[in-house]
């Protein structure tokens, strides 16, 4: 049933005064011509605009439909939260988060619901009218209970296309009475469900069958991808983002003399045939040899908004889970999912490989943070792509021409401290050190719901790829400041000479002077000091 | 398959804005890379008919240039008797991946306009083009009117 009505004794709640006319009262108003109306805020509300619906009774959701154009205001980005507890602000549970492409029906369907076919029967498709674009999304969260039983639903519209109000309208609210319910309160409903069923025009009811049949088949295929909330069109696709001689979409643009960005597989594949012929590599759309001072250039920018677009629409749902089995590709299939901070700072595809990659200085230690991988599947991807890296360090380095300049763009220090507050709720970290042919792994355990930019252990001796390995700090125990010796989760480690130093005695040094280690009096820049964090201190 | 996309765009592009004298473009759905149209030329002597061609992408296109054949038979320099054409801009050696299609078909309608005689497939018409241009016109008014297709209306 649709909980979305007065008669089901649902009331409303928004802080932000609404515009003439268009109350929030309308949104469960008797009347499906008020209904559709909908509810706008005044034209000076910002955006976030919370509207919580709260129910009689303890409901289990289903579907949730809802209509974005109000007027002609419209609202494109939203997030849905549930709420179990009465009148506790904090119980606020986020199951949904979305951007939409400016789709005008949204329809939100429980992904713990079992009964995908189900759609609510006595409602009729969208209008029928094949015009209007449907987004399709699922609510989803961390647990199962939360969807049941729930006795607030808030639905907070987060950005606007055009400036003015924002609301929403057509809400419909598809669920059963949840179990926490008592009896009476079941009958109750049950009984005002009926009255407005009759109340309803007979020809509305005639069309749900048919209409189940429609909504079967679309919601089969929806269920196909875990995460796909909508595939997008090619026509979706902005033209820039396309390589202009093979028309896909560029995973590392690079940026022509001429002007021209084009992705790096087509220049390879375009100076293999050029080389059949015997000549210099060149640009497709000139001719002109490349020299020196004018050749590919990685287009950081582009690759940036690419990279946010497919992220955003790829899995606008996904919340933070991450697939790395992308065909050949991975890099780039991970790069689009990945929220990818670290390509901002001008990386490889490897760098969004596994979350991160940091070059620090000579060393070229890389460490790689996974996103949380509880799962075997995504932890074994994750190796994977650790490994193939690994094994070709001199590749990724010097693979050609364009990839040449992008290690001094990522090895300063300072800038894996920024790269670092990459979005992660790390459950594996792997530190190694190919370079010095000292490999090894350290696996951090999870329970950090913050980044936590990983220490960059020195492996000691060598140690084969992947087993787990005691650092030369941990047999000794020598977790302690160098200065005072005083222990604890305030530790700072200074990168050339990685001895360990506490807060206090840092902020003792004078600003703009570099800080003296204690333990081997080098003086150490105060961008290369970072965070460190103890084994210790993960295994508790 | 890169063809692909890149021939998809090509084909809705110029399906939209149409080219002038390339017109009836046919595309298998199973098959891409295997285009046909009619070119419609502008210049005496083959103004009054419509020749069929035939437009075959390979499989590493836009790396590799497309070949183009005549299916309908024409009297012209630089067409041999089984429809091959000699066209500088889709030769393997000068190919441009960033040549378009509808380039190279506006090349091709301009090589039937204006013969090169200075590089001829078939030699005879060439000297014939060269030495009795009122000749050769009213030979291939006559083979025109006798082979080629029928104009399709615009």
């Amino acid at each position: 049933m649709n909980f979305c009505l007065s008669q089901m004794q649902t009331r409303l709640h928004c802080e932000s005064p609404s515009a003439d006319e268009y109350n929030l009262e309308n949104l469960i108003h008797n009347q499906a011509s008020i209904r559709s109306k909908g509810f706008l805020t005044e034209g000076f509300v910002r955006p976030p605009v919370n509207i919580d619906f709260i129910f009689k009774v303890p409901v289990d959701v289903f579907h949730i439909f809802f209509d974005t154009k109000v007027f002609y205001k419209q609202c494109c980005a939203f997030a849905v939260f549930m709420n179990c507890h009465p009148r506790d602000e904090a119980s606020f549970v986020k199951v949904g988060w979305y951007n939409t492409n400016n789709e005008e029906c949204i329809h939100l369907t429980s992904a713990h619901c079992d009964k995908w076919h189900q759609y609510p029967a006595g409602r009729k498709r969208w209008r029928l009218s094949q015009t209007v674009s449907v987004f399709e999304g699922r609510l989803r969260s961390p647990d199962r209970r939360d969807l049941k039983n729930v006795r607030c639903l808030r639905i907070r519209l987060l950005r606007n296309v055009s400036t003015g109000g924002s609301g929403l309208r057509n809400v419909e609210v598809w669920g059963q009475v949840g179990d926490l319910a008592s009896l009476a309160e079941k009958q109750a409903l049950l009984n005002c469900w009926q009255v407005h069923l009759k109340s309803q025009l007979p020809n509305e009811l005639k069309l749900a069958p048919s209409s189940d049949l429609l909504q079967h088949s679309t919601s089969s295929s929806i269920s196909n991808g875990p995460f796909t909330t909508k595939n997008i069109d090619d026509d979706d696709i902005p033209e820039e983002f396309l390589d202009p001689i093979t028309c896909e979409v560029m995973v590392t643009p690079m940026l022509l003399p001429s002007g021209h960005s084009v992705d790096i597989s087509t220049l390879d594949k375009f100076n293999a045939a050029e080389m059949c012929y015997n000549r210099p590599p060149s640009n497709p759309f000139t001719g002109i040899a490349y020299t020196s001072d004018r050749k590919p250039i990685p287009n950081v920018g582009l690759k940036t908004r690419i990279d946010r677009f497919m992220t955003l629409h790829h899995c606008s749902s996904a919340g933070g889970c991450i697939s790395l089995t992308k065909k050949s590709t991975a890099t780039s299939g991970s790069a689009r999912n990945n929220f990818s901070v670290a390509s901002a700072s001008g990386d490889t595809e490897q760098a969004t490989n596994a979350g991160l990659v940091t070059l620090t200085g000579q060393k070229r230690q890389r460490s790689f943070e996974s996103e949380d991988g509880p799962s075997l599947k995504s932890l074994s991807s994750t190796k994977r792509a650790c490994s193939s890296v690994l094994s070709t360090p001199a590749n990724t380095n010097s693979n050609n021409g364009g990839h040449q300049g992008l290690p001094r763009l990522v090895s300063r220090p300072s800038s894996c401290v920024t790269v670092k507050k990459y979005l992660s709720t790390t459950s594996e970290s792997y530190v190694s050190n190919p370079c010095n042919s000292n490999r090894g792994v350290v696996p951090i355990t999870r329970g950090l719901l913050n980044v936590k930019p990983a220490k960059l252990i020195r492996g000691d001796g060598l140690k084969p790829e992947f087993t787990d390995f005691s650092s030369e700090r941990l047999l000794q125990g020598s977790d302690e400041c160098a200065k005072c010796l005083s222990r604890g989760h305030q530790l700072y480690i200074l990168s050339p000479c990685e001895h360990l130093m506490c807060r206090s005695c840092l902020t003792g040094t004078e600003a703009g002077r570099d800080v003296i280690c204690s333990q081997c009096e080098t003086a150490v820049p105060k961008s290369q000091i970072s965070k460190y964090y103890s084994q210790s201190a993960f295994a508790s | 398959m890169a063809a692909t996309r890149r021939l998809q765009k090509e084909l809705a592009d110029i399906r939209r804005t149409g080219i002038k004298s390339f017109k009836d473009i046919q595309v298998d759905e199973n098959n891409i890379l295997l285009w046909q149209g009619l070119i419609v030329p502008e210049c005496v002597p083959y103004n009054k008919g419509a020749f069929r061609i035939e437009v075959v992408f390979p499989a590493e296109y836009p790396f590799k240039p497309p070949k183009l054949t005549f299916k309908t038979k024409i009297y012209h320099p630089n067409v041999d008797e089984k429809g091959q054409v000699c066209l500088p801009i889709i030769s393997a050696e000068n190919w441009k991946p960033a040549t378009k299609t509808d380039q190279v078909i506006d090349s091709l309608v301009q090589l039937v306009n204006e013969p090169e005689p200075e590089h001829p497939l078939r030699a005879d018409l060439a000297e014939e083009y060269t030495k009795d241009r009122k000749k050769f016109i009213k030979n291939a008014e006559e083979f025109t009117k006798k082979n080629s297709e029928k104009r399709p209306a615009d």
